[in-house]
């Protein structure tokens, strides 16, 4: 028997030192299903991740006491040493300068969300856009089939829709691609290959297959994706936790091939 | 000074408030939305007068990051036409600081107007 999934909700920390942005933002990821905690500097926040969990920190970069630049640092040493999970951390910022997001991506940020998305009728993109960098077992939690959904079917139809007759041609690449990289994952496995050089290619993994509604191939290549960014930032090679977890990618990847090529079939 | 003219008379013709992003932020803040207002008139008030004292003690880093807050909190709140005339401030201010300069006639009536926008801009959400 089918149990319904619980699904969790997302703890956000947003550091913001404008109170008529930490009361919007506050409200706005609250509204969109999220629990939001407000801080008003970097300081702050390396104090509550001592002791309590989140799930993204989104970090204004032009704060007083301690910037998000400087926090972000931080918080990157934190999550290589292990004091913390490997938290997501974006910047929330309105320069729009030449250079900023490469500044964000200097001090340890994941990723860069221009404050101007905050605008009400942007509510949607801006949703996508923090949905992106959660993690997938909060965006799309299991069911308890052990591997959740294979493929999400709102995504391939929407993809359908966005690319039109490109679809067949789209998913025959992203299925290669992946197999590449799978293919990659394996080599550097068997040759005990520093964990960082699986970085890259789970990254590729998770993000197509995202794109695409791989759902369970996203969850798996996520997993790895963060467990080899741990394991490198201590030196470390990646060839048994990768030897664990890819017989479950090539499952997951012949799943998806047989759903895919069923979607371009009906299409 | 042309462009800055052409850029003026652009400014001009923004409406005090964007109708459309006031509601849709009144539809998200629900009830919250009077004190995300009252935090917005305080804080602008002071912002302000830091970018006066910056101007005055030709603390041009100070300008733009009160040029800077006020362009995103004004924006967010549907107070288009400051935004426009902060980000007019911050800009000017980034450029002025890469020179090592410190230019008080060129940003005081830049600086008037936006107090007027403010009082124009207050005047409306009541």
């Amino acid at each position: 028997m089918k149990q319904k999934s619980q699904k969790k909700r997302a703890h956000i920390l947003v550091a913001e030192d404008d109170r008529t942005h930490q009361c919007y933002v506050e409200s706005l990821l609250q509204g969109m299903g999220f629990d939001a905690t407000v801080v008003s500097n970097g300081a702050s926040v390396l104090d509550l991740l001592q002791t309590a969990h989140f799930d993204m920190i989104l970090l204004d970069c032009n704060m007083p006491v301690m910037n998000g630049y400087e926090a972000a640092k931080k918080i990157a040493d934190m999550r290589a040493d292990g004091r913390i999970g490997d938290i997501p951390v974006i910047a929330l910022t309105a320069n729009q300068q030449w250079g900023d997001p490469e500044k964000c991506f200097e001090a340890g940020m994941d990723g860069y969300i221009a404050k101007s998305l905050w605008l009400p009728k942007w509510k949607p993109r801006l949703q996508r856009m923090i949905c992106q960098w959660l993690p997938l077992s909060i965006v799309a939690p299991h069911n308890d089939d052990g591997g959740g959904e294979v493929v999400n079917p709102v995504a391939v139809t929407k993809t359908k829709e966005l690319v039109g007759r490109k679809f067949r041609a789209l998913i025959e690449v992203f299925l290669s691609d992946a197999k590449q990289h799978i293919e990659n994952l394996k080599h550097l496995a068997q040759n005990k290959a520093p964990a960082e050089e699986a970085v890259l290619h789970a990254y590729a993994l998770t993000f197509s297959s995202r794109q695409v509604g791989a759902l369970q191939m996203a969850r798996i290549a996520e997993k790895i994706m963060r467990r080899s960014s741990v394991l490198s930032k201590k030196n470390e090679d990646c060839s048994i936790f990768l030897a664990e977890e890819l017989p479950d990618m090539e499952r997951a990847y012949e799943r998806t091939r047989v759903s895919l090529s069923d979607s371009i079939a009906a299409s | 000074m042309v462009v800055i003219c052409l850029k003026k008379g652009i400014l001009m013709n923004k409406p005090i408030l964007d109708e459309e992003s006031v509601s849709a932020a009144k539809q998200i803040m629900k009830g919250k939305f009077p004190t995300m207002l009252q935090y917005f008139l305080e804080d602008t008030d002071a912002y302000l007068m830091r970018m006066r004292t910056g101007m005055a003690e030709k603390k041009t880093e100070e300008i733009v990051s009160t040029a800077h807050t006020i362009k995103s909190s004004s924006l967010q709140i549907g107070a288009v036409r400051m935004s426009d005339i902060a980000q007019e401030i911050e800009e000017a201010a980034r450029a002025q600081v890469e020179n090592g300069c410190c230019d008080r006639e060129f940003f005081a009536p830049l600086v008037t107007r936006l107090e007027e926008t403010f009082a124009a801009t207050k005047a409306a959400f009541k």
